[in-house]
Order: structure tokens, then C-alpha cells, then sequence
């Protein structure tokens, strides 16, 4: 991780030293034990601040779509596998321009999971952990532990075949061999083939501590339109609070707007704080479009959408 | 009322005992959060042991709570309206944080006080419940209580607390509501309460009072607050999830609704959240906040300036669980912090908002 962290703290500090670009998004390190948060560098001096690791959860390509609309000259970002696919999709659909970005690709080992690890350590014990790439070091208040990653990864991640960036201006690090996963995730609906109240009762047992925060929704680059969508329509389809039948509407919402374009990059899931399996429907849907279609998303920019013509470039989108 | 102690035994039996009258609620885990759900006394003694940080607002303010029914029949009595029925039976919760009774306390402030009729449902509720604390042992990286103004112990907004002192507890604090719910349980010794200070004092050694600067951003000057650019740099990454504002205990905002199906009409009300593109946005179609930054800046000044300008209790109370939740690490510790020093965020280091 370390070589990670320098190599993209050298690729921003040159460019935005360059004036190439006026900012770079990344991730920085947060306030708490296992977090890191985005951050954009303005400066050289900025660009120290940058790091990489496996607590980089989120979904820079929602930060960035902003950005590229508060402001008008080209922008950096750092983006492993899964955020390089958004990306695609986001250029795809007129949401981003190419000629504007520098992105500085991260061959991804997989982000960690904080729940696995506070599971095994104790919530409450675990002071620092530290990400070296090969290994996690975790300091309780009883002392260090050394744990080796693959327990603690995502499950998104440990079934990921894109480690490496579709997408990138530079590397940060070598390419890593793509693996075949073990266990892959076969995208079973809830509810599987059980008879048709079964498969309701395994879908609405499926978002139950649903607090209709939207989060899943806030933090992924792909739904920055949803918010309108849902709750704007007359008669309304999944306004606010958690209605027990607009939450259903909401989530399936969401994931079948997600049809064709979502890269399984678990921001979603990650960003819960109910833990709802969120990717549960996304994988479903996902599978079916790659069975159906031949499709999967975001691998490259010549590749058309199987389910709707990419129409002009998006205005009015979500402002603020 | 003097201090009791409670066995380990006497606390069982009576918790047995209890349940006859009252519903019990203790803290449970629910996947990956935790919440406060009907217990038997078995249960909510075990919950005791390192209890989950539950929330004890969604007890009082529903996530969804119907206000009234309609019906749009003829002869139906429901026409004027009629208000669900409230609880059946008291509860007694049990393992309540000191930081959620405190918060509860402003609550009450706003839907009680403040010069309005009361809000029926939540007196009912409130007159219904009682809640018993659990004092805190061991801070978590996102407590700030006493920074807040709290304290791991604290009595305040509790009809007790109980302080584990090991295979007992002492009982403190008791409401006068609460008096008659243990009439058998010994005073506590002078030894008891000794241990029961000298585990407060531990406790709050490993808290870090420095970490909200209250009273400088009482005084601050409110146009400089308002102007800081810190608003625009939090909106870069802020996702106006909402995630804040639902667990906060001291947040409360709420949206009401009307749903018709058939002939039958209910009004509810839902939470909602400030942190909503659409929250202030009006029938005209104006919005006073329509930028994400006016928003976040909505939500800090408010708990940290508007209330204390205005003789309140602040809106947090240093339960860190907006901190724990926020998916972009968003810290109203490091906010304050950069608020008072009236710092643009374009240092930034580990630690800066």
C-alpha cells in the first residue's frame, strides 16, 4: 500500500503542479479507526495529504460528478477497478467529459470490511488498523494482532474480476493478474426458486430495518438522478419515510434503474447502517442482463447499453 | 432519594417481577445497528453485559407513527377522525445511555414545552415510559459526551441509573416515578458509591473533554459562521444521505403525510431530515436552501449556535453515533473545531474536517 500511496501522491503532485489539472479527487485519512475519506488536493502541498488503502469505501465518482459541475477545468481522480467502470458508464451517458478528466488508476487488492473486523475484534477494542496490502495490523487495547486480509475483504471484492482499471491516464502500481474467484455469487433472487409468497416474504424480509435514508442511494455515482425520480412522480412511488410498500417500490427502483449500467463496486452496501443486502438485487439483476444480453457494465466505452439508447447529455441533474 | 444497591439476584428478581406490570425493553444487536426491543428479564439482564449502543429516540418518535384515521364512509364515526390507540401497557427500558436520556430531555423541550399544546403522542409515550440507564464503562473511539456537556454517568433525563460495580449494581438518580419499583433494595454503602466515583472518574479519563469548543462557538459572531468557506469543502463530500440526522438522538425532524386507499384515510408521520434537497423547499417552488453547503451549515449551526443563542441545550450531546454512520467520515467534532478557528479546509491533515 505504501508504494500505492507514494505513487499517487507523486502522479497528483505533478499534474496539479503542471496546472494539468485544477484538482485531483481521492481519499485522505478520516477521523476514526479504519476510515478513509475523499478529499481533493488543490496543491502540490495537498497532494501529500493523499493516501490509498483498503478503507477506501466509497464511490469517488459521486463526489466527482459534482465537482465537474462546480467547476470548469480538468480534474484528477483516483479510481480502482469497479469506481474506472463507473466511470465508463458515467461517460457513456454524457455525465462526464473524457477530455476533462486525468484519472490515476489503482490496481485494487480488495477494500476491507470494518463490520467483519469489528466482529472479530470487538467494536469497541480496536484502536487502529493498519492496511499494508499483504496483511492487516490491528491494535487493540490489549496489544497487536497481525491478520492476514482475505477474512476481512468485501464480499463485493472477493468476488471481483476488474482489479485492474478499464480506464486510467497513469497506473499507480503493476497490474495485478485477474482472478477467477472462487465463490461467485450466482445472483440468486431473494427468496431463490420458492413459490411466489416465499420469494415476497424473502424480499420484503430483505430491506425490514430499512430507515429510508437513501444512503445506498447518496453514495452511488449511478443514481445521482433517483431522488427526482422517486419522489417527484404523481402519484408518488417511493416518496420519503419508510412506507412499507414505497420502500419495496424504492429499492426495486433502484435496482432496476441500475439494469445494465451497476458494477457491483459496493459503495451501497458499505454506506448502510441498517446492513441491508442490498446487493442481493443488484447481483440478480446484473446476472440477468449478462445471461440475457452478453452485457457487463462498464468495460468499455464503445460497448452500448443492452436496455435503452444513450440519449443526450443529461441536464438538470440533482443540483447542490 | 439515597443511592440503592442491587444484587445481581435482587435486579433479576425484580426485573421477573417487573415484567408483570410493565413491558421491557433492553438493547438488542439487529445485523450490523441495534435497537431497544421487548425483552424478557432474562434477555435484558444479559443485555446489560457491554450492551449495544441503541437508539432510544425511535421509541418516541416512530421512524413511521399513523396520527389519525379517516374514514370516508357515510355513518362511519371515523369521519371526524380518530386517533390510533396509544400504548397498552408501561414500559420500563432498560440500559439506557446517559447521552440518550440527556438528548431526550431537548426533545421533550420541543415537543412538550415551547408554548404549544404538547404533542399527544409523544406525552402518551412518555408518560407510559420509564427508563433506566446504564452507565458507560468504555468510551468509544466516537463518544464525546463530556465534551458536549455530559457525562458517562449522568442522571439527567433517567428515572435511573445503574452503575455496574461488578456481580452489583448501585442504583442512582431514582425519579420519583421510579421510587416504588425496587422497595426491598438496601441503601448502597459509602464503599459502593466510592467504587461507583472512582469508575465515573475512569470512565471519563478516557474521554477527551476538549473535543467540542461549546462555549467559543456560543460567542462566535454569526455572519463570520455563517461565511466560512469550511461549508463549501464539507459539500464536496457530503452526501446528504440523512444518515446524521436519523441517528442523531437529539435530531427530530419529521414530515406528515396523508394516505388514502379506498375509503379509509390515514395522516402519519415519517421522519425527515434537514439534510434533504427538497426540506425547505416551498409550495411556491422557491428553496431558501437550495445548495448542499446551505444545508450542511443548517445543520452545524443550529445544534451548535442557533439553540445556545437562544437559551437551549445544544442539539448534540456527544453520542458520536453521526460520526460512526457518516459513509464520508464527516466529523461535527472537527467541524467545531475548524468553525472555531475560522479555518478555510484547504490545510488538511488527519483529523481536519
Amino acid at each position: 500500500m505504501l508504494s500505492r500511496r507514494q505513487a499517487i501522491r507523486e502522479l497528483a503532485a505533478k499534474a496539479l503542479a503542471a496546472g494539468a489539472v485544477d484538482a485531483v479527487l481521492g481519499y485522505a485519512p478520516g477521523s476514526l479507526p479504519m476510515r478513509m475519506r475523499p478529499f481533493v488536493a488543490r496543491s502540490p502541498g495537498d497532494a501529500q495529504k493523499l493516501d490509498w488503502d483498503g478503507f477506501c469505501q466509497n464511490d469517488l465518482a459521486r463526489q466527482l460528478l459534482r465537482l465537474a459541475r462546480k467547476e470548469h477545468g480538468r480534474l484528477g481522480v483516483v479510481a480502482q477497478g469497479c469506481i474506472s467502470r463507473n466511470l465508463v458508464v458515467l461517460l457513456k451517458e454524457g455525465r462526464l467529459d473524457r477530455e476533462r478528466l486525468y484519472v490515476i488508476g489503482v490496481p485494487c487488492l480488495g477494500m476491507i470490511d470494518r463490520r467483519k473486523l469489528a466482529q472479530r475484534f470487538g467494536p469497541q477494542s480496536l484502536l487502529r488498523v493498519e492496511d499494508t496490502g499483504e496483511r492487516l495490523l490491528a491494535v487493540t487495547a490489549r496489544g497487536e494482532r497481525r491478520a492476514s486480509r482475505e477474512p476481512f475483504v468485501r464480499d463485493n471484492c472477493l468476488e471481483c474480476l476488474y482489479r485492474n482499471p478499464v480506464l486510467a491516464d497513469e497506473f499507480c502500481a503493476p497490474a495485478l493478474p485477474e482472478s477467477v474467484p472462487q465463490a461467485r455469487a450466482q445472483g440468486r433472487a431473494p427468496g431463490g426458486d420458492a413459490c411466489a409468497d416465499d420469494r415476497l416474504a424473502a424480499f420484503e424480509g430483505l430491506y425490514e430495518g430499512c430507515l429510508r435514508c437513501d444512503a445506498c442511494q447518496a453514495v452511488c455515482s449511478l443514481c445521482e438522478d433517483l431522488p427526482q425520480a422517486g419522489a417527484e412522480s404523481d402519484p408518488r412511488t417511493s416518496g420519503e419515510g419508510a412506507l412499507f410498500d414505497e420502500t419495496g417500490s424504492y429499492h426495486i427502483l433502484r435496482a432496476f434503474h441500475l439494469a445494465g449500467r451497476c458494477t457491483d463496486c459496493g459503495a451501497c452496501e458499505a454506506a448502510c447502517p441498517q446492513g441491508v443486502a442490498l446487493r442481493r438485487l443488484t447481483l440478480r439483476i446484473n446476472r440477468d442482463v449478462r445471461l440475457a444480453f452478453g452485457h457487463t457494465a462498464g468495460l468499455r466505452l464503445d460497448d452500448p447499453f443492452p436496455l435503452f439508447p444513450v440519449g443526450p447529455r443529461s441536464e438538470g441533474l440533482y443540483p447542490g | 432519594m439515597t443511592d440503592l444497591l442491587l444484587s445481581a439476584s435482587l435486579l433479576e428478581e425484580s426485573l421477573h417481577r417487573l415484567t408483570r406490570e410493565f413491558e421491557l425493553f433492553a438493547p438488542r444487536r439487529s445485523g450490523v445497528s441495534a435497537r431497544f426491543a421487548p425483552a424478557s428479564a432474562a434477555e435484558a439482564l444479559s443485555a446489560l453485559d457491554q450492551p449495544p449502543h441503541a437508539p432510544v429516540k425511535p421509541l418516541f418518535l416512530p421512524q413511521k407513527e399513523d396520527l389519525l384515521h379517516f374514514s370516508h364512509k357515510d355513518g362511519d364515526p371515523r369521519q371526524d377522525g380518530q386517533v390510533p390507540r396509544g400504548l397498552d401497557r408501561p414500559r420500563l427500558v432498560l440500559g439506557v445511555r446517559p447521552c440518550e436520556a440527556r438528548a431526550m430531555m431537548g426533545l421533550d423541550e420541543v415537543f412538550l414545552a415551547d408554548g404549544r399544546p404538547a404533542d399527544v403522542y409523544w406525552r402518551r409515550k412518555r408518560e407510559m415510559t420509564l427508563l433506566i440507564g446504564l452507565a458507560c464503562a468504555h468510551p468509544g473511539a466516537t463518544c464525546f459526551c463530556t465534551a458536549a456537556g455530559g457525562d458517562p454517568h449522568g442522571v439527567l433525563g433517567l428515572d435511573a441509573l445503574l452503575v455496574d460495580l461488578g456481580g452489583r449494581y448501585l442504583l442512582t438518580g431514582v425519579s420519583a416515578r421510579a421510587r416504588r419499583l425496587w422497595p426491598d433494595a438496601p441503601a448502597a454503602g459509602p464503599g459502593d458509591r466510592a467504587k461507583a466515583a472512582l469508575a465515573a472518574a475512569q470512565t471519563k479519563a478516557g474521554l477527551d473533554d476538549s473535543a467540542l469548543p461549546m462555549s467559543a462557538l456560543w460567542r462566535a459572531d454569526l455572519l463570520s459562521a455563517c461565511g466560512l468557506p469550511l461549508w463549501e469543502r464539507l459539500a464536496e463530500r457530503c452526501l446528504q444521505c440523512g444518515i446524521c440526522a436519523f441517528a442523531c438522538p437529539c435530531c427530530h425532524c419529521f414530515d406528515i403525510l396523508d394516505e388514502t386507499s379506498g375509503e379509509t384515510s390515514r395522516r402519519l408521520r415519517v421522519w425527515d431530515s434537514c439534510m434533504s434537497q427538497r426540506f425547505t423547499r416551498q409550495a411556491s417552488g422557491k428553496n431558501p436552501r437550495a445548495a448542499k453547503s446551505q444545508r450542511i451549515r443548517q445543520r452545524f449551526l443550529h445544534k451548535l449556535k442557533y439553540l445556545p443563542m437562544r437559551g437551549r441545550a445544544p442539539g448534540c450531546v456527544g453520542c458520536g453515533r453521526c460520526v460512526g454512520g457518516c459513509p464520508v467520515n464527516i466529523d461535527i467534532r472537527l467541524v467545531a473545531k475548524a468553525m472555531e478557528a475560522g479555518l478555510s479546509m484547504v490545510e488538511v491533515g488527519a483529523g481536519d474536517a
